[in-house]
């Protein structure tokens, strides 16, 4: 019995030291559907796919739409991929961008 | 085949008509290649007809056509097109006036271009609009029956304009309407709308037709992509104090006077597609923004209805649910939610108060650190509610 709870205990313990990190982010919720491997960033192929999308949205649905942004401008640490920060920072930006003008003289 | 006595009979040089060609181009967003077609096409001896029908209008349309300068309506009129029918221009009246028209409609049977001006209304069977006895809507259907094709010039022909507003006491509606719901014969259709229209989208449009027997690429409100495929705000003169955030307060303020950027004084140059900014109007000598006055948005669909003309965008965008909020909404979706969700925003299964409720009760990581205030979060709201209806 003592060696059936220890067999147990070694499986699960070595089961947590051999999971790779993929596997545990798996269960994290990821911040953007185009995260595919589920890492946590955005690599530039993963961006290339959102872009290629994005391109035939624009194309298919005739009409002005807006610019999307270049990969280069959103990974500010320039390390190759694009964390949920770094996509946070460049969204709020923009919203920040629309509403700049807003409420100057201090009526909302 | 190109009339030799061409240049003879519209007093154009060789060179003065070439020129105007190549602005013809230049302004449809068509290449360099494009410029002897156009001028063979042009120059051909077979004059294609045109009846012109005006509805519930102001003949604003009309008046903006005769200033067009690149071509003017001279030349359009007596070289480029055989005019049968415009209430206005033609020099025949009464009986005869209707006889040109119904000539051209049995003699022209798929060959002539049909050019509406003015919404038309359908309530209490068209009674409230009558020309020689016939109702709009009777007259407009055996026209287009027998057209190639139909160019809806003016904000009224193509959306319903002011005849349509609130409380649209005749029933009026767009030629567009009447296509999709069936009651008119389904034709290949262009919008150029506008209250009025820039005169040389127009003439533009028409050259390009008699050019390549089709009309320039449109978007999805039917209006060609080359006059209406950028905002009024994308190409202003004022551009760079909206950037700088320098703003007219009121019309005799500092700001107004040097000239500031007039969004606080309800400019809807932001939301509107039309090419005032670029084209310009009267031989492109300025535009309403540049001559001091906000763009009340006059090319888009229901401008009428959209709120006070004089109240800016983003206020607008808090006090009402209006399609102005909506589109806003789209813009913030298609700029920043695509990033992390579908790019077809129909496939969120959860209503639009559950989206606002989720982006706001800060549970979603991601969520919680979008910067979206209130006027964003009411305009996303506004675009799902729109999308789920």
């Amino acid at each position: 019995m003592f060696q059936y709870k220890r067999c147990i205990l070694y499986t699960a313990l070595m089961s947590l030291l051999l999971t790779p990190q993929a596997a545990i982010a798996d269960k994290q919720p990821v911040f953007s559907i185009y995260d595919t491997d589920h890492n946590g960033y955005l690599s530039r192929a993963e961006y290339a796919m959102f872009s290629e999308k994005m391109h035939r949205h624009r194309r298919s649905s005739n009409r002005p739409c807006p610019e999307i942004l270049e990969f280069s401008h959103v990974d500010h640490d320039q390390d190759g991929q694009i964390s949920e920060s770094e996509l946070l920072a460049s969204l709020n930006k923009g919203l920040q961008k629309r509403r700049r003008y807003r409420f100057k003289n201090g009526a909302e | 085949m190109p009339d030799p006595n061409y240049e003879r009979m519209c007093s154009l040089s060789r060179r003065s008509f070439l020129k105007y060609c190549a602005g013809l181009a230049s302004l449809l967003s068509l290449p360099a290649t494009a410029i002897p077609l156009i001028a063979e096409k042009l120059a051909q001896k077979n004059k294609p007809p045109v009846i012109w029908l005006s509805f519930q209008e102001c003949t604003g349309c009309t008046e903006s056509f005769t200033r067009s300068y690149a071509p003017t309506i001279e030349s359009l009129i007596f070289n480029f097109l055989s005019l049968d029918y415009h209430h206005t221009l033609q020099a025949a009246s009464g009986e005869a006036a209707e006889a040109a028209r119904l000539d051209t409609i049995r003699n022209h049977k798929d060959h002539y271009l049909l050019v509406v001006d003015g919404s038309i209304p359908v309530k209490d069977n068209g009674v409230y609009s009558t020309i020689a006895g016939v109702t709009n809507l009777h007259m407009l259907k055996e026209a287009v029956n027998s057209a190639r094709a139909v160019v809806a010039v003016g904000s009224c022909a193509a959306f319903g304009g002011l005849p349509a507003a609130r409380p649209d006491p005749t029933g009026a509606m767009s030629v567009t309407q009447l296509m999709d719901d069936r009651t008119l014969k389904q034709k290949p259709l262009v919008n150029i709308p506008g209250c009025p229209p820039l005169a040389d989208a127009i003439s533009a449009v028409l050259a390009h037709y008699l050019t390549f027997q089709r009309f320039p690429e449109l978007d999805n409100l039917q209006r060609p992509l080359s006059f209406y495929g950028h905002t009024v705000h994308d190409r202003c003169s004022r551009l760079s104090y909206y950037e700088d955030e320098k703003f007219a307060e009121s019309f005799d303020d500092k700001g107004a006077r040097e000239g500031w950027c007039l969004y606080k004084l309800g400019c809807r140059g932001p939301v509107t597609h039309n090419a005032c900014a670029s084209v310009k109007w009267n031989n492109a000598t300025s535009f309403p923004i540049e001559a001091g006055h906000p763009c009340l948005g006059c090319s888009e669909p229901d401008f009428w209805d959209r709120g006070d003309f004089y109240t800016d965008l983003d206020h607008l965008a808090v006090a009402s649910k209006s399609a102005a909020s909506a589109q806003q909404g789209q813009q913030i979706y298609e700029s920043h939610c695509v990033y992390c969700h579908s790019i077809n925003a129909s496939e969120f299964s959860a209503s639009a108060d559950e989206i606002v409720r989720l982006l706001k009760d800060g549970n979603i990581r991601s969520h919680r650190g979008i910067e979206l205030d209130n006027a964003q979060t009411e305009s996303l709201r506004e675009f799902f509610l729109r999308l789920k209806r």
